[in-house]
């Protein structure tokens, strides 16, 4: 059951690095960050490189601290301990000791987390074989592959069963297969009520399994809502119209309509893709064609994707 | 707590798959195996050890006289000259009577007490009559006290070679009774497996342990204070820097744990590596000490928290070094720098310590009418030059008289201290003589009259060992010695003519018809034996000697000898110093003890107990007797009212750095500052009177204002060795010499050694608050720090 409480409440957030020991510069990370995220749900965080997602996290983990602005997390204030102890986190490029094995790492984070040995010892075989690591448990990690590393530092997020899991980049460096497991892993969490604040760079995974997303850039959330939202917040879609015409005689007709883009789609038949955002507008290109006794073939409004929508977003920031 | 548990859990995870440790582990195993087979074997003596040779020269001279006696009787001096052969007769006249020219002139001093030559060939000449049967001669040893086991040896018709050895042996101390000293009837061997290595060693067990309780701290110290540590450094270098990499450090600030904490268990993690190192090594030799040799001493095992301790020092460096610039190279280079600096610092501040306050710094005072004289720690005397405003070297030794290393090693334990002798207006000393059988020999009585500008001069050599110079209200010179008090008679009349064994033996005192010397000791005078003590009532010429744990008060007879009147046992040890003067007398004791004594009936007017690890090393008494004065090891000054013999509630402002204390004719109180500076204070009022300083150079001033507050603020790891030999003897007062010298060499009995209070509470704090602050920082940074 989803409860009203935000998981995540960030007002104004700013976050300024001082860098150089000679040479003072600041960085502005975070310009004002504001952000709710429900509980309950599969949030996504998108931005592009430098957009300071990262950094974001690391304030509400209190890995890093706030120049100003105000973030909560379940409730407390960002970093308290009482609220780390009930956050699962898995960081970006994360680095579990060489020494240890599947199992003793498990029991190594789980201690960390507050569980005792036999707590870890009872979740752990189930846990390893949720997320494909089952029969691994005993080699060191110093052998593990990439993915395997990811697996299980998803393992060790999820392992005190916190009401929040914080992922940064879960995906990276795990084949398409492991993806896929992933994505299930994190849907029954979901399902079984935890909230998960997914950052990823892969749209597609975002677009798969977030039911809202945010659009950081340049240290400033630039767009929230659900992926249907945001590509229906930009600007109209392309208007596609497959016509039997050579292409001398079709760019006649279609003189005057921006952003037109011909493609032979086969002998004789061409897709012609226009802006018309108005209707009376595609009503005279239509009449236009059949003056020219050109063939309609179809006719059709192309379908935006949330990568459109990020970069439509992205270069309206810039 | 469960949270930073798993981090030492984790840690110890991390040590033992570290192949490094392992291997060093394993070559720590390898290396106890190989030293398992070592061990000590007791068995009852049969040879003659060098130490036990405590007057060689006494000895030959006995021999010698029982030779050269015209009616010859049977003792057991006369039996075994018998049994010498020709050659070895000779042998022993010319050790008596070395040619000058000879190479043996020329091994005087070498090597100490064990390693002289000319005391071996004694020891060796003896040992090789021990094997005889015809050692044994009914009427030679008849009206000689045997002990049981002699008598039962005996009176055995069979004997094995070991026994006839043990019963010749007995023999032989039983006919020199007073120069052969024995402590320890068994003898000691080191072994290898079934095999001898060493053996006999030469030296008793009480000898032994001292020594060997050196070494093994020694040992543990190159492989764990160093080895250990440097290696366990390199290996957990990295520790930390890989703690703080943004991967792990963003995983683990991520669960409920705090940033100080995560850090400073990160670092007593660290520590596991060295706990297992220390552990496996000290356990080890433990087991190889206790099983092997028979010495079980737990107090070895607290070796293992001391080096951890040690390594936490220097790893705390790494740490935080680790921890701001996350890099292992980084953290090793500055640790090591770290090493090298605390070394430089530390020897450089031994270096000044020894040279300027130990070596150079006032020891001794003597007033003499308005001229102040002073000893250095080179036992160099200076007389003040008012103009100059410095002291000025004077009653100077002649050249060559004694090495630097017999001076500091063996002379350490003799006070050198000019005495004023007013009725020939001349300062007397004893000036200690290295023995050609090593050790001490008896010392020559010096002389510097005003008149020749304080020129020091021989007046002969003293015929025992004696110490002590005391000159009477009458002007009668004595010289408490042994079981002997001589009196200088005035000018020897020469040395006697040359080829005079006795003569030769004695320097010109004895034999020679020389009565430089007299004795004026009561019949039944007790023997003091070493380290004693005596002090003279100014007033009243009584005398008082302590010595073997006992105090004698000596009255004069008018026939100018001494005569016994009264005595008390202290059962303290056999050390003590002593002064008197009036109604009482100060008594310091080996055991930390200090009397206030009624210098009649010697009851016990007060008794105090220094701190512990702190002994006595000066009484002084104004000649008015209005006053007497303790001076401490701790360089501490204790005064108590001469009348009443309450102590006074003043103290001089160098308490606490004092290092020489005497009264003026006046009856006022000086005090050195342990420098070069000398205060004179009234008594009464506690109100300094007069001053005599000299200007410091650059030098103390680099030492006071650069080296001593960087060694007052710097960790003192070195200090840990002292700590772990505490724990091994448990000794407080630690002789200084005996710490840097070789082992086995300085008399550890005298209170006129150069001792320092050992306090382990304050090691352990001065280097455990470097550990906080180092900690401390690396807490700040860590919790500050945006990861």
């Amino acid at each position: 059951m989803v409860s009203a409480e935000p998981v995540i409440q960030v007002k104004y957030l700013k976050k300024t690095y001082r860098e150089g020991v000679i040479r003072r510069r600041t960085v502005n990370a975070l310009a004002g960050v504001s952000l709710e995220v429900p509980r309950g749900q599969i949030y996504g965080l998108l931005g592009p490189n430098g957009a300071g997602k990262t950094t974001l996290i690391k304030i509400l983990l209190g890995i890093v601290r706030k120049t100003a602005g105000d973030a909560t997390v379940l409730g407390v204030p960002a970093g308290d301990v009482s609220a780390r102890r009930r956050i699962g986190y898995l960081p970006e490029n994360h680095r579990i000791p060489r020494h240890l094995t599947g199992r003793t790492a498990l029991e190594y984070y789980g201690c960390l987390s507050g569980l005792s040995v036999g707590e870890v010892r009872r979740r752990s075989p189930e846990l390893l074989d949720r997320v494909g690591l089952k029969g691994r448990e005993r080699d060191r990690v110093s052998g593990y592959s990439k993915g395997m590393q990811q697996r299980l530092g998803l393992a060790q997020a999820m392992l005190h069963k916190p009401e929040l899991i914080i992922l940064d980049e879960p995906t990276d460096g795990v084949d398409p297969v492991g993806r896929k497991q992933i994505r299930e892993v994190l849907k029954g969490l979901a399902d079984e009520g935890t909230s998960i604040f997914l950052n990823s760079h892969l749209l597609q995974e975002i677009e798969l399994i977030c039911e809202s997303v945010a659009i950081l850039s340049h240290g400033a959330v630039r767009k929230t809502g659900s992926v249907k939202e945001l590509t229906a917040a930009i600007a109209e879609s392309p208007m596609v119209f497959r016509i039997a015409s050579d292409p001398s005689t079709a760019e006649n007709c279609f003189t005057g309509t921006s952003g037109m883009n011909i493609v032979q789609s086969g002998p004789g038949v061409l897709d012609v893709s226009v802006s018309v955002p108005d209707q009376s507008d595609v009503d005279r290109l239509v009449d236009s064609l059949r003056r020219q006794n050109i063939s309609l073939l179809s006719m059709k409004r192309k379908d935006l994707t949330l990568e459109d929508a990020f970069l439509e977003i992205v270069r309206e920031a810039e | 707590m469960g949270a930073y548990f798993a981090i030492l859990k984790d840690s110890f995870r991390e040590a033992l798959a570290s192949r490094v440790l392992l291997i060093s582990l394993a070559g720590i195993v390898v290396v106890l195996l190989l030293l398992s087979p070592f061990g000590l074997s007791t068995e009852t003596a049969t040879e003659l050890r060098r130490s036990e040779l405590a007057r060689p020269e006494r000895l030959l001279q006995k021999l010698v006289t029982a030779a050269d006696e015209i009616e010859p009787q049977q003792t057991p001096q006369s039996h075994i000259w018998s049994l010498l052969d020709n050659t070895q007769r000779d042998r022993v006249r010319k050790l008596l009577n070395p040619d000058p020219n000879s190479d043996e002139q020329s091994s005087r001093g070498r090597g100490g007490p064990e390693g002289n030559p000319l005391k071996r060939q004694v020891v060796e000449h003896m040992n090789g009559l021990l094997t005889r049967e015809d050692f044994y001669d009914v009427e030679s040893w008849t009206g000689i006290r045997l002990s049981d086991e002699t008598t039962e040896l005996i009176d055995r018709a069979e004997l094995s070679p070991h026994e006839l050895r043990r019963r010749n042996l007995l023999l032989l101390l039983a006919a020199f009774p007073r120069d052969i000293v024995v402590t320890d009837s068994n003898a000691i061997s080191l072994n290898y497996g079934t095999a001898t290595v060493v053996g006999p060693i030469p030296l008793t067990r009480e000898q032994f342990e001292p020594i060997f309780q050196r070494i093994v701290v020694a040992v543990v110290g190159i492989f764990l204070g160093f080895i250990g540590v440097l290696g366990t450094l390199l290996v957990t270098a990295g520790i930390i820097p890989r703690t703080f990499e943004p991967g792990e450090i963003s995983l683990l600030l991520s669960k409920p744990v705090r940033r100080s904490w995560l850090f400073v268990t990160k670092v007593l993690g660290g520590c596991i590596f060295t706990l297992l190192y220390a552990t496996v090594l000290v356990v080890g030799i433990w087991l190889i000490l206790g099983l092997r040799m028979g010495a079980w001493q737990p107090q070895l095992l607290w070796c293992i928290p001391v080096y951890v301790f040690l390594f936490l020092i220097y790893y705390s460096v790494s740490a935080v070094a680790g921890a701001i610039w996350r890099n292992s190279i980084v953290a090793l280079t500055l640790v090591v720098l770290f090493w090298l600096g605390l070394t430089v610092i530390g020897v450089t501040h031994n270096a000044l310590q020894t040279n300027l306050i130990s070596q150079r710094g006032i020891k001794e005072i003597t007033v003499v009418g308005s001229d102040v004289f002073v000893v250095n720690g080179e036992q160099k005397t200076f007389v003040w030059d008012a103009g100059a405003n410095a002291w000025e070297e004077t009653f100077e030794e002649p050249p060559n008289q004694m090495s630097g290393f017999a001076r500091r090693f063996l002379a350490s334990s003799m006070r050198f201290i000019p005495v004023y002798d007013a009725a020939n207006d001349r300062l007397l000393a004893l000036q200690t003589g290295q023995s050609r059988f090593g050790g001490m020999g008896s010392p020559e009585l010096v002389a510097g009259p005003s008149a020749n500008d304080w020129e020091r001069a021989s007046l002969g050599r003293v015929p025992d060992v004696a110490t002590t110079i005391l000159i009477g209200n009458d002007g009668r010179v004595l010289l408490p010695a042994g079981d002997k008090i001589f009196e200088y008679a005035g000018q020897s009349e020469g040395r006697p003519p040359a080829g005079s064994l006795l003569g030769n033996l004695t320097g010109g005192l004895l034999g020679g018809g020389n009565k430089a010397f007299r004795e004026v000791q009561p019949r039944a005078m007790p023997d003091l034996g070493e380290n004693s003590a005596a002090a003279l009532n100014i007033l009243n010429n009584d005398l008082l000697l302590f010595g073997n744990g006992q105090l004698h008060r000596l009255q004069s007879t008018p026939d100018g000898k001494y005569t016994l009147t009264s005595s008390r046992d202290f059962a303290a040890g056999k050390s003590g110093v002593v002064a008197v003067s009036g109604k009482h007398a100060v008594l310091g004791l080996a055991d930390g003890r200090i009397l206030v004594l009624d210098s009649t009936t010697l009851e016990t007017v007060l008794e105090l107990q220094l701190d512990e690890g702190v002994l006595p090393r000066v009484c002084s008494a104004a000649a008015d007797g209005s006053s007497l004065s303790v001076l401490t090891h701790a360089e501490t000054v204790l005064i108590f009212d001469g009348a009443t013999g309450q102590p006074l509630t003043w103290k001089p402002p160098e308490n606490g750095i004092c290092s020489a204390i005497a009264y003026g004719p006046d009856g006022k109180l000086l005090v050195s500052d342990g420098r070069l500076a000398i205060r004179e204070y009234d008594i009464n009022s506690g109100e300094q009177t007069n001053e005599w300083a000299q200007p410091t150079t650059w030098v103390y001033q680099f030492y006071d204002y650069i080296i001593q507050p960087v060694w007052n603020v710097l960790p003192k790891p070195s200090q840990l060795d002292e700590f772990v030999q505490y724990l091994m003897s448990g000794e407080k007062s630690v002789l200084v010499n005996e710490a840097n010298g070789p082992p086995g060499l300085v008399d550890r009995n005298s209170l006129q050694q150069e001792r320092k209070t050992f306090n382990p509470y304050q090691v352990i704090g001065d280097n455990a608050i470097f550990v906080v602050v180092m900690l401390t920082v690396g807490c700040l940074y860590v919790s500050r720090k945006d990861y």
